[in-house]
């Protein structure tokens, strides 16, 4: 019963929307506003045919591909800089520069660099993603639990297992917050790196549709995205509830007391 | 959760739901915003033209700048944007009345079931110049010698769907080869230099001034498609808001009329067009000068049009064939 109501939650804007969107359609309407009927015509024709291999899969697995690079990457630099005074130091203001570049803007130059290619598309997404994981990460070091660092030291705890037993796991809830927002970010940049130069992906065949005027085809794939998008955010809180189970605990126990 | 809790929750999402119902009356309908260009300032109609950057540009400022609009009682608004595919919707909506397209734009709209009409000629490709215009070019060291030699390769065009993806597809078939073995990226024409020279394109679709920069390199024109597929002669057209052009066709005509007078200035007055380069595309004065000028001019062919729309329909651009005869503007 409670998941059905949790359901009809999850559900209930939708669906109002949903026929709100039906009912404001219904009259003669210019061929540039999607209608809900052919729009999901058009998505089940184009997006769950032949392009799912040929599209959909390549654009993805860039995107999966990219978001584990900058995950380790951002994880595994972030404790370094986290831990160590001096390179947090030496380091952030340039991180802050370095992020603040919008990723994008280096695609003319990634293109000539690395070329037309997926390594360069992967490229421009993991130079987006890195940064809310890497400085989330940082952040998540340096406020470790005093007590219980502390309590580490006393102990013994040191070097790979102190980083295993106490950093990283102390650091979670910050490192998984990062990559939370780099999923948002890493569907934004996989469409756009799709949009320069490439043969294949959901952002090139949206491109295209647009160039062709074919505007339901071109909603569908606006639909796909946004769909992928809570299918990533659906997965994350999976994999975030397994990850942060302790910590869950921790704060339901908090707000017990 | 208690009732009452649930009504307001109701409530609110109903009157939500109204709101949102009550702004999309307006908006949402297409008829409703009907082009309306009788509203007079000052005795001019106000008109916008939409065009994309390209030194085209200087065509239509030098025709304003020397009052040829206004003479025909226009008060021209020049509004640029990256591509004629991105300002079909504002042709659409009457937010501006005409634009600068590739032929390809109007028929392709036409056929999804948009009222856009070919008004007007505009820019001719000269056959015995291949840098007034676009261009197929490979790079140095190319075993390419012929649009044949394609078969399998990857080529660069401006836009997918565009004249340079019909085009080459009718080079290559032309010369024996099969256009349906070739990759197409999009890659703007000032990329391709590049691109070739590191290899990852194995021939581009570009024109003035990054032909000269593809031959410095040691790179050829592999072929001057546009010529050889016999498009030329209505390479770019004028296209209108066809509800607008109907409805107020003596307007039309007269705007027509100030294109000619543009036109005619235009091919008389090369230096004056290259003065203005500089600030519209933001290139060095130099360059400017080294511009190589088409011919402007009204006219329209049917049968290079006839041309365009078997050429889509061939090559699948469009799914249904397009009806030139609604297509192209009639006073």
């Amino acid at each position: 019963m409670t998941i059905l109501k949790n359901l009809g939650y999850w559900l209930g804007l939708p669906i109002v929307l949903i026929v709100v969107w039906y009912l404001a359609t219904l009259g003669d309407v210019s061929i540039f506003v999607p209608r809900p009927l052919p729009l999901w015509e058009k998505f089940v024709s184009v997006w769950l045919g032949d392009n799912i291999l040929s599209d959909v899969v390549p654009s993805l697995g860039r995107l999966l591909l990219a978001l584990a690079i900058s995950t380790v990457l951002g994880v595994a630099l972030g404790v370094v800089i986290g831990s160590f005074r001096a390179a947090r130091w030496f380091s952030e203001p340039m991180l802050e520069f370095l992020r603040a570049i919008p990723s994008t803007i280096m695609i003319p130059v990634l293109l000539l660099v690395i070329g037309l290619n997926d390594t360069m598309r992967t490229t421009v997404i993991v130079l987006g993603c890195l940064w809310p994981v890497l400085l989330n990460t940082i952040t998540g070091v340096r406020s470790l639990d005093e007590v219980l660092s502390n309590t580490a030291k006393v102990y013994g705890v040191r070097g790979w297992n102190r980083v295993w037993h106490l950093v990283l796991p102390g650091a979670s809830p910050a490192i998984m917050a990062g990559v939370r927002q780099s999923l948002a970010v890493g569907l934004i940049l996989m469409v756009v790196s799709e949009m320069f130069a490439s043969a294949n992906g959901i952002g090139t065949l949206i491109t295209n549709f647009q160039n062709r005027v074919a505007v339901p085809e071109m909603w569908s794939g606006v639909l796909l995205l946004g769909v992928v998008g809570v299918l990533l955010s659906a997965i994350f809180a999976l994999v975030q509830k397994g990850v942060l189970k302790w910590y869950d605990g921790l704060k339901a126990a908090a707000d017990d007391n | 959760m208690s009732s009452a809790r649930k009504l307001a929750i109701t409530g609110v999402t109903a009157a939500l739901a109204l709101g949102l119902v009550g702004c999309a009356g307006g908006s949402v309908d297409g008829s409703a915003a009907a082009p309306a260009a009788d509203i007079t300032e000052g005795g001019l109609t106000p008109i916008s033209i939409g065009v994309f950057t390209s030194p085209s540009v200087a065509v239509i400022q030098a025709g304003e700048d020397q009052g040829f609009f206004e003479d025909h009682g226009f008060d021209v608004e020049i509004i640029q944007a990256a591509s004629s595919a991105a300002q079909l919707p504002a042709l659409d909506s009457g937010k501006i009345q005409f634009m600068l397209a590739s032929p390809v734009s109007p028929i392709l709209a036409n056929t999804q079931g948009l009222d856009v009409q070919i008004i007007a000629g505009y820019a001719q490709n000269d056959p015995a110049t291949v840098n007034d215009s676009t261009a197929l070019v490979v790079g140095a060291g190319s075993a390419a010698t012929s649009p044949r030699d394609l078969e399998g390769k990857t080529v660069s065009i401006n836009a997918l769907g565009s004249i340079g993806e019909i085009g080459i597809n009718a080079a290559v078939e032309a010369d024996g080869g099969d256009p349906s073995r070739i990759t197409y990226i999009q890659l703007a024409l000032g990329d391709v230099p590049a691109a070739l020279e590191s290899g990852q394109i194995d021939a581009g679709m570009t024109g003035a001034p990054w032909i000269g920069q593809v031959e410095a390199a040691g790179g050829s024109v592999l072929s001057d498609f546009i010529q050889e597929d016999g498009l030329g002669r209505n390479e770019l057209v004028i296209a209108g808001n066809g509800t607008f052009a109907k409805e107020h066709a003596d307007q039309t005509a007269e705007f027509v009329a100030a294109l000619e007078e543009t036109y005619e200035y235009a091919n008389a007055n090369h230096d004056a067009l290259a003065a203005l380069l500089p600030s519209i595309l933001n290139i060095p004065e130099k360059a400017a000068q080294a511009q190589v000028w088409t011919t402007y001019s009204s006219e329209l062919d049917p049968a290079v049009l006839d041309t365009f729309a078997e050429l889509m329909t061939r090559y699948e651009i469009v799914s249904t064939e397009p009806d030139m005869d609604a297509v192209i503007w009639k006073h």
